[in-house]
């Protein structure tokens, strides 16, 4: 019977981690172009647009949300949802 | 063969009970309630902002606070390279990721006082109008949030330099608490500066 002393080791995630950090910065990239362009028309809903997809690259990657459980999931996107109906609330009153 | 079952108090006292990680669904839970904090703050600036328009942020304020979150996305990748790194058990690498987080952390911070002294020479305060108790109230709470995880990460490192049994699960508790301040930057960089 043989032994191994060695325990494998995960695979990196570098490469991973990497491009979903090149993404995040060009997209801050293109906001802060919006922003000094000045350009007007969709500009709202573009802004609020990158910053969801930020926010879920780092939630899905970084937070590991992708591989989890889905309850940690789940609760965490339960206050989130409260929080949008009450900005929407107030935006909209 | 035999098959072993485990006693339900066993995995619940191992920290794995319903196939859940105890320690994480801890930090998701706190998280939770975070958002709440968070959420809570941001609509009480949305509707000032709304209703009482307080200032144009400059061209230059605009520069430093998307330096700023460039720094924070920085500091996210430095935190989920830890991790990696811990899992790994490249003990090198973790403490070097830790030190970098822990300092763009601080170099956040120090953007963030800098904002706010250009704010406060431009006649914004805290107790001046409703839009700076809004404003300084939100970003405030953030920047003490960043505090808490520059100390976290330093106490990290710190058990890494002194190599004690530094389990990987601890760094992710902390990356968790880390990435989620940098998503609330990222929505308070939206909200307050861009639109």
């Amino acid at each position: 019977m043989t032994h191994s002393s060695s325990v494998a080791k995960p695979a990196s995630q570098t490469r991973r981690n990497l491009v979903v950090f090149l993404v995040l910065a060009a997209l801050t990239t293109v906001e802060l172009g919006l922003a000094a362009s000045g350009a007007s028309g969709l500009r709202t809903g573009l802004f609020l647009a990158l910053s969801l997809a930020k926010a879920t690259l780092v939630a899905l990657f970084f937070m590991h949300l992708k591989d989890d459980s889905k309850v940690y999931g789940l609760t965490f996107l339960a206050p989130v949802l409260l929080v949008l109906v009450m900005s929407l609330l107030v935006v909209a009153a | 063969m035999t098959t072993t079952t485990i006693p339900h108090g066993e995995s619940f006292q191992a920290g794995e009970a319903l196939g859940l990680d105890h320690r994480k669904l801890g930090m998701w839970l706190f998280l939770a309630t975070e958002v709440m904090l968070f959420g809570g703050l941001l609509t009480a600036f949305l509707h000032t902002k709304l209703r009482q328009p307080g200032l144009e942020f400059t061209a230059e304020s605009l520069l430093l606070v998307g330096l700023n979150t460039f720094v924070l996305v920085t500091s996210s990748f430095m935190v989920a390279q830890a991790l990696d790194a811990a899992r790994r058990d490249l003990k090198g690498r973790l403490r070097l990721y830790l030190l970098t987080t822990g300092a763009l952390g601080v170099v956040f911070l120090a953007g963030q006082a800098y904002e706010f002294w250009l704010l406060a020479h431009e006649g914004l305060s805290l107790t001046g109008s409703l839009f700076g108790s809004a404003f300084f109230t939100l970003t405030g709470t953030h920047g003490l949030h960043v505090l808490i995880g520059v100390v976290w990460a330093l106490a990290i490192l710190l058990a890494a330099l002194r190599n004690r049994g530094l389990s990987s699960n601890r760094v992710e508790i902390f990356g968790l608490y880390w990435h989620f301040v940098d998503i609330v930057w990222l929505v308070l960089f939206t909200v307050i500066y861009l639109v």
